[in-house]
């Protein structure tokens, strides 16, 4: 009998450095890889009647996927988190791991993964939370689930006892070194980080393409640029509101959010930018956007998770 | 072997924080209950060549909803005997019976010499006001229906932890006595044994009931127009809430439980009802103002409810200093009467004072 591959019984397993986490994940989880086909017409002055075009598949563009997973008290979810901030030891670049989807009667492989993309969801009425994307080399269907047994050089990270999911109960917001203590309604940071991968499409290479598993993968990549930037939503006050439709240069942003002022998420920005505007609501209120201009050698000492 | 069946009757409920535990008598009626959030999945299949199309469903459980609580209690103040077991206060202050209930609704009912946050007791009334209540959460208890309570065979316990009180409400039936429903949320329901209490001052007390029929309303204006109204009360209903939302992880793969509650917008509203009569002053002329008031967009209404009495005890008086009134509704019966909707705002976007709360015990 037909098996099918239901979503709600998805398992996500990453694999980094010989090491194999599980993930929580919500509902929102995807991922996808598409073939480019690059179509060349058949009809000649001979042949009037190959109206329809023929293929040429042999390249694979790059896979992408997307998931949240929840800001936990304990360090269980660490290594995504350090995924999406650090680079790579020693490099300008990011580090790639393997991600594993586990169905009941399936597994799907991302190979060579990097996060993209990295939205810190800072909301009253949820939980704390992480969503990522990214993109990965490959994407395979029916692939092994690395275990002790079937990759013993793969270490098996066992979960905390406890999954304690943290609530925004402390907000901590600092724009140009002046707390703003009253009429926050809405905080959002994002980190984008912007990668090329290095052309890999080949004529060589194309010659021996006969099926997906020979189809030509990206392999590589560059990182060409990182954007940390997020906006302030505040309500126009009479004590705050001498940044209304301002913009400033080098100026801290400091924002702390989570259960306590060292649990969840710190940011600690020496140099940045924002443009604020106001919008007319039935409360009026002001936008900061932001950006951060600094370049940190370690993006890790300004963003950190549970003060680590 | 005789079944062990339950009666609402023989139930007791209890409130317990910290290791403070609460007696709370309820009315028949309570309830509480947790429902799943869960997912149908179902396919939707075109016909293969002989028809056939697979029309299977399956369920996954999600998360537990909060757990829902309500019951209905009286208005029940009283002075303090000062001492004996179960007492209240170690001084002869004003109490109620149900004031736990009012300490979860008004700010972090933190219990600390007989008092709560929010709570002033003295010898002559208790006062409460709303304000500690402008947090993200407020104070949370477990409460515990003792199923069997007032029996004395075997028990069933039910406690739902870390509760909050979302609504109160309390309706002015002209004949009854001063009630108020309470319904709330929690996180979990559990099986658990039949807690002690160790505060039940004057739960079994005959004389701490309030009488509706003595309620009167004094009502007086300064916008739309400065004027005192003489209305006389024939029903009506005051409802606070919080507005209370429950946060509940999203992870697949098992089943979510809720973390707790987060705050909404505080809203204390009501309407009272009263005979149309055309003397100066009195529910004609609060009509005729209202509706031509065109050129005030928020009316300004100081209301103040005495349940049971100006000035007898026992009583509970509500104050509403700054209210927006709608335009009256005329209700066409053998008298005719209009029914006022009102709204209880603080007096400034961020203030806690739309309604103070005074309890006098006899």
């Amino acid at each position: 009998m037909a098996t099918y591959n239901i979503l709600k019984q998805a398992e996500v397993y990453l694999v980094f450095n010989s090491s194999r986490y599980r993930l929580d994940v919500t509902s929102d989880l995807s991922f996808s890889q598409t073939f480019t086909d690059k179509t060349y017409p058949q009809k000649t002055l001979h042949d009037q009647s190959k109206m329809h075009d023929a293929s040429s598949i042999t390249k694979a563009n790059p896979a992408n996927f997307e998931f949240t997973v929840p800001a936990l008290t304990e360090s269980d979810l660490d290594v995504v988190f350090n995924l999406l901030v650090d680079y790579k030891s020693g490099t300008n670049t990011l580090n790639t791991f393997d991600l594993y989807i586990k169905l009941p009667n399936d597994v799907y492989k991302l190979e060579t993964c990097v996060i993209t993309n990295g939205t810190f969801l800072i909301e009253k009425l949820q939980d704390l939370k992480l969503t990522l994307a990214g993109e990965a080399s490959k994407l395979t269907r029916g692939a092994t689930l690395p275990t002790a047994s079937t990759n013993p050089a793969v270490t098996v990270v066992n979960r905390s006892a406890n999954r304690t999911h943290q609530r925004m109960d402390y907000l901590s917001v600092s724009v140009d070194s002046t707390p703003l203590t009253e009429g926050i309604y809405q905080v959002s940071v994002e980190l984008q980080n912007d990668i090329e991968w290095t052309p890999y499409e080949t004529v060589n290479d194309a010659l021996s393409v006969t099926n997906a598993a020979t189809s030509m993968y990206p392999s590589s990549f560059t990182l060409k640029k990182r954007i940390l930037s997020g906006s302030i939503g505040q309500y126009v006050l009479s004590n705050f509101n001498s940044d209304t439709q301002q913009w400033k240069i080098g100026v801290p942003i400091v924002i702390k959010a989570g259960e306590s002022a060292t649990q969840g998420f710190q940011f600690n920005l020496t140099n940045c930018s924002f443009t604020n505007r106001n919008k007319v609501a039935n409360v009026f209120t002001q936008a900061y956007d932001w950006k951060m201009n600094d370049n940190p050698a370690d993006l890790g000492t300004k963003i950190k998770f549970n003060n680590i | 072997m005789a079944d062990t069946l339950y009666f609402s009757r023989d139930s007791k409920v209890f409130i317990k924080i910290g290791s403070n535990i609460w007696e709370m008598p309820v009315l028949d009626g309570f309830s509480f209950s947790q429902a799943t959030n869960a997912s149908e999945i179902t396919l939707n299949e075109m016909s293969d060549t002989a028809g056939n199309s697979r029309r299977g469903r399956q369920m996954f459980t999600d998360s537990y909803a909060p757990a829902e609580w309500s019951f209905s209690t009286y208005a029940r103040p009283f002075a303090s005997a000062g001492s004996g077991a179960g007492a209240a206060d170690d001084a002869a202050k004003h109490h109620a019976v149900e004031e736990v209930l009012w300490a979860l609704m008004v700010g972090d009912a933190a219990y600390s010499s007989n008092t709560f946050t929010g709570f002033t007791a003295d010898t002559t009334d208790l006062d409460i006001t709303f304000a500690n209540s402008n947090k993200t959460t407020l104070g949370t208890a477990d409460i515990f229906f003792v199923m069997g309570g007032a029996g004395s065979g075997t028990k069933t316990t039910y406690k739902i932890a870390n509760c909050c009180v979302n609504e109160a409400s309390l309706d002015f039936d002209i004949d009854g006595i001063a009630t108020i429903n309470w319904s709330g949320m929690g996180t979990i329901i559990t099986e658990d044994t039949a807690p002690t209490a160790t505060i039940y001052e004057a739960v079994n007390s005959t004389s701490n009931f309030i009488r509706n029929r003595l309620t009167s309303l004094a009502a007086s204006s300064t916008s739309p127009g400065s004027v005192t109204y003489d209305l006389v009360l024939t029903g009506g209903n005051v409802t606070i809430s919080n507005n209370m939302t429950f946060l509940t992880p999203e992870t697949l793969g098992v089943v979510n439980q809720p973390l707790g509650h987060v705050t909404g917008t505080r809203s204390v509203s009501g309407s009272f009802t009263c005979y149309l009569n055309a003397e100066t002053n009195s529910s004609a002329d609060l009509f005729e103002n209202i509706i031509e008031g065109t050129s005030t967009i928020t009316n300004n209404f100081d209301l103040a409810f005495k349940v049971g009495g100006a000035s007898g005890t026992p009583r509970l008086e509500l104050a509403m200093t700054d209210c927006h009134l709608e335009v009256p509704s005329h209700s066409i019966d053998d008298v005719i009467s209009l029914e006022t909707n009102f709204h209880a705002l603080p007096s400034a976007i961020d203030g806690t004072d739309e309604l103070t709360i005074k309890y006098v015990g006899a």
